[in-house]
């Protein structure tokens, strides 16, 4: 049986019919009709699915409907625009960083918590804190320098 | 400027119909065909066939003197359309902003093969190279007529032709807005062995301008704010969600498919046919949980594979289904005989993969010694060649 959910999705408040067990992705993506962020595992392994509920990266593969709540989603159309891009998203282009960019959006968005929670970060700090998303494509080393980059943007 | 245009924004048959655009035949030697297939074009008002063989199916110059590079591969994010511009843009002798990338638009590019193993550059970069050098030689020479000036005397910048005085003419005012009419010499090959070149002499690496140098991506910052769609994006009414149900084990086929396990999903319908298995739904999560809900009898539940405890023995047992002897250089047997030190091989019995030298000429061998062949080579000093007759004995043998 479906259940009425309320999202606030990037400061949009959206209303959405769906079955409780649910996983958020597809709420967002074929409810409300977001192009971000990605199926990648389903499985919570690669990242491809993250979004921030309240701030914290979540996993919206595996976060059902029913224990979202009240939490603000951020999605990485949220996160910053190219008018105003987040110190990531501009250090992404500088550094030119996707191959193909299909895993971008759970990059982006662990690296956004992270740095904003940990100022000057170590090399060490940033592969642990992203160590649990993954690039077929092979784009780490790229990442690495762009992650740095925005840290130092970021003071 | 957009590098790469999408379909809904091609300029080509844009131009094309609002533009009443022409074909000019230029170059040596105009063929009856030719004459008639410009006749055709100007009844039709459409440019010339696209095939193979037609510059036009390649490069054409806008009115608005920017280049139209028609490439019938596709890019995988790996920026072909940074590099095509660039490879078109150098031989052509205009700037790399000027040049625009259609790709992989059938309707309106040649079969270059689609995107498969890294070939973009290799083999598709290499067709454009030379339909972008046939171009410009046509161009010059077109220039020289209206300038009334000899070849050897004009350079081309920026896609302006000059004799060397005050007298110039641009591309635009060349052909712009209108098709090449040229035949190229297509060796009647599709897909990634298609090559089509022209009379033109290709620049030098040592004469590169634009080729090497490096260019920011288009498609970096669309993809960073979340505003490319990528294939799983694409939305189109009336689209349904389907998955796919696989076997649990290889070879595996559905015998019996109990579609009352899954009719509690609205809209659900199931999709066999014979080996094929497959749920639709209008809502992507309504077609999730019918893949996992759906009860299927399949045909087979043990692995067809042998046992992993004799999985050596099986492969000492396999019988050899080909052997083949591409090129024999020396002879092992000789080579062995007069060997300073032999050694065995390391391998368990006949091999179960392939091992063979696959080895770009720049690979140092020490690289390559870290593979058991490549040890193995190195203990058979005597003779390279033989063991490099060994190695494709191997690859056949096992394949």
């Amino acid at each position: 049986m479906t259940q009425k959910f309320t999202l606030n999705v990037n400061g949009i408040v959206h209303t959405v019919d769906a079955d409780p067990d649910m996983p958020l992705l597809y709420a967002l993506r074929d409810n409300i009709g977001l192009n971000n962020p990605h199926f990648g595992c389903g499985l919570a392994q690669c990242g491809a699915c993250t979004v921030h509920l309240d701030g914290q990266p979540a996993r919206s593969c595996v976060t059902t409907m029913s224990s979202v709540g009240d939490a603000k989603i951020t999605t990485l159309a949220g996160l910053g625009t190219p008018e105003k891009p987040h110190p990531l998203q501009a250090a992404y282009i500088e550094e030119q960083v996707p191959q193909c960019g299909y895993c971008i959006n759970g990059w982006l968005m662990t690296a956004a918590a992270f740095l904003r929670d940990r100022k000057k970060p170590t090399e060490a700090e940033i592969r642990d804190a992203l160590s649990g998303l993954k690039c077929r494509c092979g784009t780490h080393i790229s990442i690495l320098k762009a992650v740095k980059r925005a840290a130092e943007m970021m003071g | 400027m957009t590098k790469y245009e999408k379909m809904s924004s091609l300029t080509r048959r844009s131009v094309l119909l609002g533009g009443g655009a022409l074909v000019v035949s230029v170059g040596a030697g105009v063929s009856l065909e030719t004459v008639l297939s410009i006749g055709k074009a100007h009844a039709q008002g459409i440019k010339p066939p696209l095939t193979p063989e037609q510059l036009s199916s390649y490069i054409a110059v806008n009115a608005d003197g920017t280049v139209s590079a028609f490439f019938g591969k596709m890019d995988m994010g790996h920026g072909l359309h940074v590099a095509i511009g660039q490879i078109v843009a150098e031989e052509l002798d205009v700037p790399f902003k000027n040049v625009k990338v259609i790709m992989a638009d059938t309707a309106v590019t040649v079969n270059q093969g689609g995107a498969s193993g890294s070939t973009g550059i290799q083999t598709g970069g290499k067709q454009m190279r030379a339909a972008a050098a046939e171009a410009r030689r046509v161009l010059v020479e077109m220039a020289a007529s209206q300038l009334s000036a000899p070849i050897e005397r004009l350079v081309v910048n920026d896609g302006v032709v000059s004799a060397g005085d005050d007298k110039s003419i641009s591309y635009a005012q060349l052909i712009g807005g209108k098709y090449f009419n040229v035949q190229l010499d297509w060796n009647k090959q599709y897909g990634n062995p298609l090559y089509a070149p022209g009379k033109a002499q290709l620049k030098k690496p040592s004469e590169h301008k634009i080729v090497g140098q490096p260019i920011k991506r288009e498609d970096v910052a669309p993809k960073v704010f979340a505003q490319e769609n990528f294939v799983t994006d694409v939305k189109v009414p009336g689209m349904v969600h389907g998955r796919m149900i696989r076997p649990a084990v290889a070879g595996s086929v559905p015998v019996k498919v109990d579609e009352s396990s899954v009719k509690d999903i609205a809209g659900v319908r199931v999709v066999w046919d014979k080996g094929f298995l497959g749920v639709v739904a209008d809502r992507e999560w309504d077609a999730i949980q019918a893949a996992q809900k759906l009860k299927v009898e399949w045909s087979n539940t043990s692995l067809p594979f042998p046992d992993q405890s004799a999985l050596y023995d099986h492969i000492r047992n396999a019988s050899v289904r080909k052997r083949q002897i591409e090129k024999e250089n020396g002879n092992v047997d000789e080579a062995f005989k007069n060997a300073a030190k032999k050694s065995k091989p390391s391998t368990n019995g006949r091999s179960s993969h392939t091992r063979a030298w696959v080895r770009p000429a720049r690979w140092s061998r020490s690289r390559m010694g870290r593979s058991r062949v490549g040890r193995a080579r190195k203990s058979r000093t005597s003779s390279n060649k033989a063991s490099r007759r060994h190695s494709v004995c191997r690859l056949k043998a096992s394949v």
